[in-house]
């Protein structure tokens, strides 16, 4: 235990002084500021008693601030993800620590733990600012923005999981756009999973099964200014647990490669 | 070196090979290389770049898995979680994070070694003390010069005080008192009783340090000599006689005669002897062209290595 919280923490102390955090960071707050930048209209229109413009427009930047914040935490998650072991390798890190007593599981858990805990501290803070700005402009958001804050952090656990999962056994950017592509790869085969011909379905069915498992709705984007009627929690809950699922699966399949990879530093 | 009950390192025809990109072309670093090395024991372990050196000792650690052949660590495989608890390593250039302070750096270590987060508490200022980086402790590792890197990867190489100290190249980047500074603390280990496998090119660090050597090249060993056998070796002279004559040959009696070139003859005789054979060369008028030591560490490692080296 004492290990693994010691390879998380300085995995943890390690993103957090990764340049590409601070680039993305840089990025975010300059669209946020320019949507931001916007809401000077949103106080003409409450002056002018629009108050149902405000709220249109209030959701609007809110879903888009909220969005790019989300796809910033997800490239982070790709990309931490993908140079989580490699990164290691290269500095030449990893021989002082693999020459230890160190389980590789316990690193490579620890690795990802350390990422994670960034992530989800990046998560927050995006949460923590859309709810006070939904609290400042009054809008209201429906019960499942929880659920869709949830999502987001199962997404970035995805994400990261699986891309320091591939990135055993292959070079660190395939295995950040692998772990994307596979994400997207049930939305691309829907089409064809009904397909009469079964060249086409096959296939299909294959990737649409070999993908984490689909959100029925755009839970974030149908958590502001309405509430939803029927809301299946359960069904909700249990993409977000089958994806969790995924990625564990992944994590030991790649745990099992990595206990037989050599640790090769050039 | 010794019977296997008292060996901390076992290595029986290893061979590791390496396969370029691609698979094109195959390399092999090391060679059916077999070696012991008893409890207690201070091994050289020296030879050019690339002879293989580095790759024996990540074979060592587990880092690596043989083609060929075994390694055996307190009787344990190599990468044995075990045999790993009880092994300090310090590689050529201490590679460690430069956000962390000293003291931060060695804590780490500790924990991942399992020492006793109190034990670590007095053991890493100790450590760093000894290792003249009592004043750099909270300094931050990334404003650390070269020789203190090296200085701190020898501290979490000692830090959990294990039986096996692998030292890869660990004066690389050192100044004179930094080496030397090594070298006590490597006498100081062995009278602790630590088995310290050292891997060197600074042959007189070797020579004060070591109880045995082995030069490798190409892979493979080619000498493994007692350093106490080798300074007896080395306590022998060599006079070059010019005009090899009967009267010489005569002279020389049962003296080892060694090389013969142009006429010129050496003869090989032990310290005690050599003012005896000169005498009666002198007397034999004997043309005698030079009196010298025979071989140092150094021509025996130009010998066996190759004189490739670059160290």
């Amino acid at each position: 235990m004492v290990k693994l919280f010691a390879i998380t923490f300085t995995a943890f102390q390690e993103t957090l002084r990764r340049r590409v955090f601070y680039i993305v960071l840089l990025l975010t707050f300059l669209v946020v500021i320019m949507i931001g930048s916007q809401m000077f209209f949103m106080r003409m229109a409450r002056h002018a008693g629009e108050t149902q413009i405000v709220t249109n427009m209030g959701v609007h930047f809110m879903q888009m601030i909220v969005g790019f914040w989300n796809f910033a935490a997800l490239f982070l998650a790709l990309f931490l993800g993908g140079i989580g072991v490699s990164s290691e390798i290269s500095a030449r890190t990893i021989v002082h620590v693999m020459s230890r007593p160190v389980k590789r599981w316990v690193y490579l858990l620890g690795r990802w733990f350390g990422i994670l805990i960034f992530l989800y501290l990046f998560l927050l803070v995006g949460m923590a600012g859309a709810l006070l700005v939904s609290v400042w402009l009054n809008i209201p958001f429906a019960s499942t923005l929880w659920l869709a804050f949830a999502e987001n952090y199962v997404m970035a656990t995805f994400y990261s999981g699986v891309a320091l999962g591939f990135s055993v056994v292959m070079p660190p950017m395939l295995a950040g756009t692998l772990a994307f592509l596979l994400s997207i790869l049930p939305s691309i085969a829907q089409n064809a999973i009904h397909d009469p011909r079964w060249l086409h379905r096959m296939p299909a069915l294959v990737g649409y099964y070999l993908g984490p498992a689909q959100m029925p709705v755009k839970l974030m984007a149908e958590s502001f200014a309405k509430e939803r009627l029927h809301t299946d929690y359960w069904l909700y809950l249990r993409v977000l647990g089958e994806n969790i699922f995924y990625v564990v699966a992944v994590f030991v399949v790649a745990t099992f490669f990595f206990r037989r990879r050599e640790v090769r530093v050039r | 070196m010794s019977d296997d009950r008292d060996s901390v390192i076992e290595i029986d025809g290893l061979t590791k090979t390496f396969r370029s990109r691609f698979r094109r072309r195959e390399v092999c670093a090391v060679r059916d290389l077999s070696l012991r090395v008893e409890r207690g024991s201070v091994v050289a372990f020296v030879g050019p770049n690339g002879a293989g050196k580095t790759t024996t000792i990540y074979l060592l650690l587990g880092l690596l898995r043989p083609n060929r052949g075994t390694v055996r660590l307190f009787g344990l495989p190599a990468g044995d979680l075990e045999a790993r608890r009880r092994i300090g390593f310090q590689s050529e250039i201490f590679y460690t994070y430069g956000f962390k302070t000293a003291e931060k750096a060695l804590r780490f270590y500790g924990e991942l070694s399992e020492v006793p987060l109190g034990k670590i508490g007095m053991e890493a200022p100790r450590q760093l003390e000894r290792l003249g980086l009592g004043a750099a402790r909270t300094r931050k590792v990334r404003g650390f010069s070269k020789g203190m890197i090296q200085r701190l990867g020898i501290a979490q190489a000692l830090l959990h005080q294990p039986e096996l100290l692998v030292l890869d190249e660990p004066t690389t980047g050192l100044d004179p008192e930094g080496r030397k500074l090594v070298a006590e603390i490597i006498l100081e280990e062995k009278a602790r009783g630590t088995t310290v496998f050292l891997s060197s090119h600074i042959l007189s660090d070797v020579e004060r340090t070591c109880d045995h050597i082995v030069i490798l090249r190409e892979g493979s060993v080619a000498l493994s000599e007692n350093m106490t056998a080798l300074r007896s070796k080395s306590d022998e002279w060599e006079i070059e006689v010019l005009s090899w004559t009967p009267a010489a040959l005569e002279a020389v009696g049962r003296a080892e005669i060694r090389d013969q070139q142009n006429g010129t003859v050496v003869v090989r005789c032990a310290a005690a002897e050599k003012n005896v054979l000169l005498r009666r060369l002198l007397e034999a008028d004997v043309d005698v062209g030079a009196v010298r030591r025979a071989a140092s560490l150094e021509d025996l490692y130009m010998r066996y290595a190759g004189g490739t080296s670059s160290g």
